[in-house]
């Protein structure tokens, strides 16, 4: 798990059924510690529908899957939490 | 996940019987600025595409978690067809991508 930016969206009509009613996010991701972007943007799929700007943990891998009551889902990224606050010490972000 | 372009489709005679009844297409990455990154591969279609869409692929063992694809050779899936790209500030235009290399 990590954490991003959702720094774009995408708009998709045909998709596998099993995709219907979901979207798929652009994301930023960032690094936890000094609160900068790093490396290239990803996609991700949006089950909670978090807004622009949004600070996001998310879920890589085949672990994404388990975000959905139904496992037959055939994404590798998923978003899985919308962080309020990141604690880090004497440091609050 | 990533986006690609459709760029071809593949024919093959002999192959492993739990191919059959699946398009393979081959792919071509594009970067989230909307330019050609210079990587292409075989995608198993779940959904039905044409060569010169816009599409969202998975890659890994995510690709078999669809019934379709369960205990199957197959670590790459076509599952979205992409209309449009949308940024804080700016729309990437998906028809404007030079499709040569």
């Amino acid at each position: 798990m990590n954490c991003a930016t959702v720094i774009g969206k995408t708009y998709s009509e045909f998709k596998h059924p099993s995709l219907k009613g979901y979207d798929f996010k652009i994301l930023q991701l960032v690094n936890a510690e000094t609160g900068e972007p790093e490396g290239k943007p990803f996609f991700a799929i949006d089950p909670l529908g978090v807004a622009l700007d949004e600070f996001v943990a998310f879920e890589e891998s085949f672990q994404a899957t388990w975000a959905f009551e139904d496992h037959g889902i055939p994404v590798d990224c998923a978003i899985t939490a919308i962080i309020d606050s990141l604690d880090r010490g004497d440091e609050k972000k | 996940m990533i986006i690609g372009r459709v760029i071809g489709n593949l024919v093959s005679v002999v192959k492993d019987p739990s191919y059959e009844g699946f398009k393979l297409m081959v792919v071509r990455e594009i970067n989230t600025d909307g330019s050609f990154a210079h990587r292409s591969f075989i995608s198993a279609d779940l959904i039905g595409v044409g060569v010169g869409e816009t599409v969202m692929v998975t890659n890994g063992t995510s690709s078999r978690a669809t019934p379709e694809t369960y205990e199957k050779p197959i670590d790459s899936v076509i599952i979205a067809k992409i209309d449009r790209l949308i940024f804080r500030d700016h729309e990437v235009d998906l028809k404007d991508i030079d499709p040569s290399l």
